[in-house]
């Protein structure tokens, strides 16, 4: 019994103490959720503010003090107005500072303040997000008539080029006197028409070009292209200008180069571009000079004349659209004004860079640079090019793999240098075989890769069983230093054996189809 | 409210927007319409584009914008937004 009285005061006192420890708690639970509460008030990015019945500002956190630039004592019983909404948002403006519109987000609630019925309002600054908007509307409107121009300009340039196709033909018709024989004067007019027909033709041509460049429609093939070649062709098409005007072109250029990976085409067009104005800014019995340098990671070709030279004033302005510094000089057809800024986004397009140098009175050197991709870099993209291409056109892309089915005893026995010469020859060998300019041969680490756009898989076997041919003949031929070297080669095809550029590699790699050439072993085994 | 007494003390309206924002002009067009339907000539309505006027806007300690502010006899009553929801907009200028 006793123990039990006990037991229940002991219970009783440990009652009582509970409640005062929960008096206590409950305090400071008050206290603590004040203090969130008015954190939570003052911290808030948002501007808070509760307006009376009568739209008069009773309450005001410190964001809505600083969205509206008052202190708390200039807010609170400013006659602020009553939000005619109810829950949902709308969108408020406020002048800002600075004499620009900000725009404010607002909702209210109807809430009870001190026993009034009043408003809750939370405002959000959405002024940025505005701005933003407007400034997507305005770049899209932008490029709607962006387009619509670049559709029009390529519309009208192919329209025009048919008519006048038929023009000039006709002319030259009249001028080789199929018809009749015609006069002296007769001859002199057409003359200049045929000129100017021309000329009209070049600026078409021109317009056509900036609008497949400004499109991004302008298709960027890219092989291995000989520098120098494509620099001795250009340079070819101005023997007669430049001989008319007494005017000395040569070319520089040094014995080995890369090549580089662009377009002969358009390097062709960079060139002539650059050397039809050089010999046209240039007076009689001057000079003109191509040099080609290569540099760390790209080629720097150059076009150098002696002619009448840029104004420092006007080097800036060269190279953009319609841009001719001085209609007077020079003579001859007139230009468009196109020619540098295509010749820009050309060597841009092909990831270089163009510059000038001049001195007025003394001449002009335009310099640009394309790069020299290394061969892995070349190569990734060609494949992935190449099974893009075949999956837009739905057709093919192979490739051939050569390597070596000894590399290392090899390696040991020959050493690095002959390897290496090897494998270029066999880049050579490939290449003699291949018929169109669209394929391509590269050396890549200790192999030889051929890659063969749009070509399907039975195809790649007959170009595969052609390399083998000439590989036979070549080490045929060099079997007295060349004795054990062990060759084979593999061929894939997307999308027949594989679906992607590493699975394709790796078939080619794998050589399952391949076919060992096996040469006279080693003259280490004969001894 | 009825309205035979207001014709004869007329409301004083004025309407303080920023430029042609949207909402500046849709709540010119929700109060016209407000005005139109519920009291012809009971009113007189000043817009005024706080951008041309900041002056009036500071002197009248307007904020934000939309805000209407309506004077009759003696009371100053404003009400904020663009004046799209028609009841609320009555009930507090003492309309309805």
């Amino acid at each position: 019994m006793v123990k039990i009285r006990r037991g229940s005061q002991k219970r009783s006192a440990r009652k009582s103490k509970l409640t005062s420890v929960n008096f206590k708690d409950g305090e400071k639970v008050l206290q603590s959720s004040q203090y969130h509460l008015r954190t939570i008030f003052d911290k808030n990015p948002d501007g808070m503010i509760v307006v009376d019945n009568k739209g008069v500002v009773c309450f005001a956190n410190p964001a809505a003090e600083s969205f509206f630039g008052l202190k708390k004592n200039q807010l609170l019983k400013h006659p602020f107005g009553v939000p005619a909404i109810d829950g949902e948002a709308t969108e408020l403006n406020i002048l800002q500072k600075d004499g620009k519109t900000g725009t404010l987000q607002m909702r209210a609630v109807q809430i009870e303040w001190d026993k009034k019925p009043s408003h809750l309002i939370l405002i959000h600054d959405i002024t940025m997000i505005r701005e933003a908007e407007r400034l997507r509307c305005e770049v899209d409107e932008r490029r709607k008539l962006d387009q619509l121009k670049d559709e029009f300009i390529g519309t009208v340039s192919h329209e025009l080029r048919t008519p006048l196709a038929t023009i000039k033909e006709f002319v030259s018709i009249l001028l080789d006197e199929v018809p009749g024989k015609i006069n002296v004067e007769q001859r002199d007019y057409l003359n200049i028409t045929r000129g100017n027909i021309d000329r009209l033709g070049r600026i078409v041509t021109d317009l056509l070009d900036i609008s497949k460049i400004e499109a991004k429609k302008m298709a960027i093939r890219k092989s291995l292209v000989d520098i120098v070649g494509v620099a001795k062709g250009s340079i070819s098409l101005f023997k007669a200008s430049a001989g008319a005007k007494n005017i000395t072109l040569k070319l520089l250029f040094p014995e080995r180069l890369p090549d580089v990976y662009a377009d002969s085409d358009r390097v062709t067009q960079i060139f002539t571009n650059l050397i039809h104005n050089a010999i046209k800014f240039t007076p009689s019995n001057g000079k003109v000079t191509v040099e080609i340098k290569p540099g760390k990671k790209e080629i720097e070709c150059s076009v150098k004349d002696n002619g009448i030279g840029i104004a420092p004033e006007n080097k800036d302005k060269l190279f953009g659209r319609f841009m001719q510094i001085d209609r007077s000089a020079g003579g001859g057809p007139k230009g468009t004004g196109l020619g540098l800024s295509i010749t820009k986004e050309l060597v841009q397009m092909y990831g270089g860079k163009i510059w000038v140098e001049s001195e007025l009175d003394k001449g002009s050197k335009f310099t640009f640079t394309l790069p020299v991709l290394n061969s892995q870099t070349i190569f990734k993209e060609y494949i992935n090019n190449g099974i893009k291409d075949a999956v837009d056109k739905g057709s093919a892309f192979s490739i051939v793999i050569i390597s070596f089915n000894n590399f290392k005893a090899v390696f040991k026995k020959l050493g690095k240098e002959p390897v290496n010469q090897i494998l270029s020859d066999l880049e050579e060998t490939a290449k003699k075989t291949l018929r169109r300019v669209t394929d391509m041969v590269l050396k890549y680490k200790e192999e030889v890769v051929i890659l063969l756009p749009d070509v399907k898989r039975e195809d790649a076997f007959a170009v595969g069983s052609r390399i083998e041919d000439a590989v036979r003949a070549y080490f045929e031929q060099k079997k007295d230093s060349l004795g054990g070297v062990k060759i084979k080669y593999g061929i894939a095809n997307f999308p027949d054996d594989a679906g992607n550029s590493e699975e394709l590699i790796k078939k080619a790699r794998d050589g399952r189809e391949s076919i060992s050439i096996k040469v006279s072993p080693f003259k280490s085994k004969q001894r | 409210m009825d309205k035979k007494r207001a014709c004869k003390h007329k409301y004083v309206l004025k309407l303080y927007v920023t430029g042609q924002t949207p909402n500046s002009v849709r709540a010119i067009e929700n109060l016209n319409k407000i005005l139109s339907e519920e009291f012809k000539d009971m009113h007189e309505l000043k817009i005024i584009d706080i951008l041309e006027n900041p002056q009036f806007a500071m002197d009248a300690k307007i904020l934000v914008t939309p805000t209407l502010s309506s004077a009759f006899r003696g009371s100053i009553k404003r009400v904020v937004g663009d004046l799209g929801n028609r009841e609320k907009v009555l009930s507090v200028l003492g309309l309805f």
